[in-house]
């Protein structure tokens, strides 16, 4: 902004025209009309006939035509330029405005622009918090120089609908992640008698959605299968992966009942396709007279048991590496009594680790808010006396499970 | 998300040193990647040690991020060894299972 102030001189009233259509835009219009009045109004403040705007694929090698104006075809035929070809792929390698006064295969590579017979282009790029998002650039029949003034004027542009676009990937990563992790974890843990289940998910305040996660599904065996896990990162691509991770784990439970081997298949899955993902978790497996629980546990911290009488304490399982993490890792597993009325609670980091506060404090504060009785007060309870008033800032995942039946 | 990590990489006979100081978390993530993947893949490079004794905090991404190090420095045939985690880090790590395994010096044959 300050900026786009300290640049009104002469040309302040053509900015200003500029800035009024963009704000009105920024404030109530979709992208997509904000984008096509913007690139209007510029074509008519720069007198040039075509004006376009490119966005970088989410795979970062590609320009895609995104909003166009006198180049409509460009928009409609999906144009794609590689980073670092031709006019445009060249602005967005250098992240510098570039012109050109004659358009043939030399400079550039998209046929339409030399169909249209262009004669002189000015593109800049459009630039986000790490880099390139995307270029805009706009081109003339008859033969032009740009002025640095007119690279200005683009710049602007190019600034505003950078924060436009900006805005709307992440406030449509934002929805579509949540809508995602709501769609996965169920408020409600499916009933499994003589067990008394429940469970939290709570998005970072400033994270929002991340990639924890609990499952909890019955084994045709008659055994039950618990999962509490995290995905390392966050939004939309955390949300799709887990879900992704969560299937699998689901599928390779079905075939055996022994959760190390689980997690073994498991993380050779995630070697094979799910590169440069990483999660810790713990699948435990109750026996089908709920009398023990095994576990084996991928990087994840330690669970809890609380009996009846209220007691709760650290299981100490044997904790093997990350899902992930190394090729052929070696998985262990720890089976421990589940006695009547004994609790066995499953979380995620983000419930006992705080950036202010040392890891055992976290700990014995766990501890002693992990109180008896039904799963669901539990979980209130400690919602309510663990996480920060104004909302944790990671994402917080976790899952109480109760033994009901006496025998 | 706010940033609150410090990095910083020297050389010395072909040994990097990349010392991490203040929260390796989300937010720091990629930075501290980045960084170590540089110190790792500098011509050169033997071995990379990386000195945690700065740090004051670490979640699960930051986890990730130490054995990405890991991974990148066996694949590209480069020592690393994780040093001087103490206090909360440390009981994280060694909670995880990690500390064993980031502190073991050159990378042994098998993972564990």
């Amino acid at each position: 902004m300050t900026r786009w102030w300290a640049s009104r001189g002469r040309d302040g009233e053509r900015l200003r025209r500029l800035g009024a259509v963009s704000d009105a835009a920024l404030s109530g219009l979709q992208v997509e009309d904000m984008f096509a009045e913007l690139l209007e109004r510029t074509r008519e403040l720069l007198g040039v006939d075509t004006a376009t705007i490119l966005l970088v694929d989410e795979a970062g090698r590609d320009l895609v035509a995104t909003a166009a104006k006198g180049l409509e075809e460009e928009v409609r035929t999906g144009v794609r330029v590689p980073i670092g070809d031709g006019f445009a792929g060249r602005i967005a390698a250098q992240a510098h405005p570039v012109t050109i006064d004659h358009v043939d295969h030399d400079t550039v590579v998209n046929q339409i622009l030399i169909d249209k017979h262009l004669r002189a282009m000015a593109g800049v790029p459009m630039m986000g918090p790490s880099g390139v998002i995307g270029v805009l650039h706009v081109g003339s029949l008859n033969p032009r120089e740009f002025s640095q003034d007119d690279i200005e004027l683009l710049r602007l542009v190019a600034d505003r609908a950078s924060l436009a676009a900006q805005a709307r990937l992440s406030q449509l990563d934002r929805s579509a992640a949540l809508a995602l992790q709501r769609s996965l974890l169920p408020a409600r843990p499916p009933a499994v008698d003589g067990l008394d289940v429940a469970a939290r998910y709570i998005p970072g305040a400033q994270v929002g959605v991340g990639g924890d996660w609990y499952d909890l599904f019955r084994l045709p065996s008659g055994h039950v299968g618990v999962v509490i896990g995290d995905i390392a990162g966050r939004g939309l691509r955390a949300a799709v992966v887990m879900g992704r991770i969560r299937s699998a784990l689901r599928a390779y439970a079905l075939e055996t009942n022994d959760p190390a081997d689980v997690l073994t298949r498991l993380d050779r899955k995630m070697q094979l396709f799910e590169l440069d993902t990483m999660a810790t978790a713990i699948y435990a497996v109750i026996d089908p007279s709920h009398a023990t629980v095994t576990m084996s546990a991928a990087g994840h911290l330690p669970p809890v048991l609380i009996q009846g009488t209220g007691r709760a304490r650290i299981l100490e399982i044997c904790v093997d590496l990350p899902l992930g993490a190394f090729p052929d890792t070696s998985r262990r597993a720890t089976t421990t009594d589940l006695p009547p009325g004994s609790t066995l609670l499953l979380y995620t980091d983000g419930l006992i680790e705080r950036r202010d506060r040392p890891l055992p404090d976290g700990m014995r504060l766990l501890l002693e808010h992990a109180v008896a009785g039904r799963a669901e007060g539990l979980c209130s309870h400690l919602a309510t006396h663990l996480l920060p008033q104004e909302g944790p800032s990671d994402d917080v995942a976790f899952l109480a499970i109760r033994r009901t039946d006496q025998h | 998300l706010t940033v609150t990590v410090s990095v910083s990489t020297g050389w010395q006979d072909g040994v990097g040193m990349v010392r991490l100081g203040g929260e390796l978390d989300l937010a720091a993530g990629e930075l501290v990647s980045r960084e170590l993947k540089r110190a790792i893949t500098a011509p050169g490079t033997r071995a990379v040690r990386v000195d945690l004794s700065g740090l004051r905090f670490i979640d699960s991404s930051g986890m990730s991020v130490l054995i990405k190090g890991r991974r990148t420095a066996d694949e590209t045939g480069v020592a690393y060894q994780v040093t001087g985690a103490t206090g909360m880090v440390r009981h994280v790590l060694s909670l995880t299972g990690l500390l064993e395994h980031l502190c073991a010096g050159p990378p042994a044959d098998s993972p564990r």
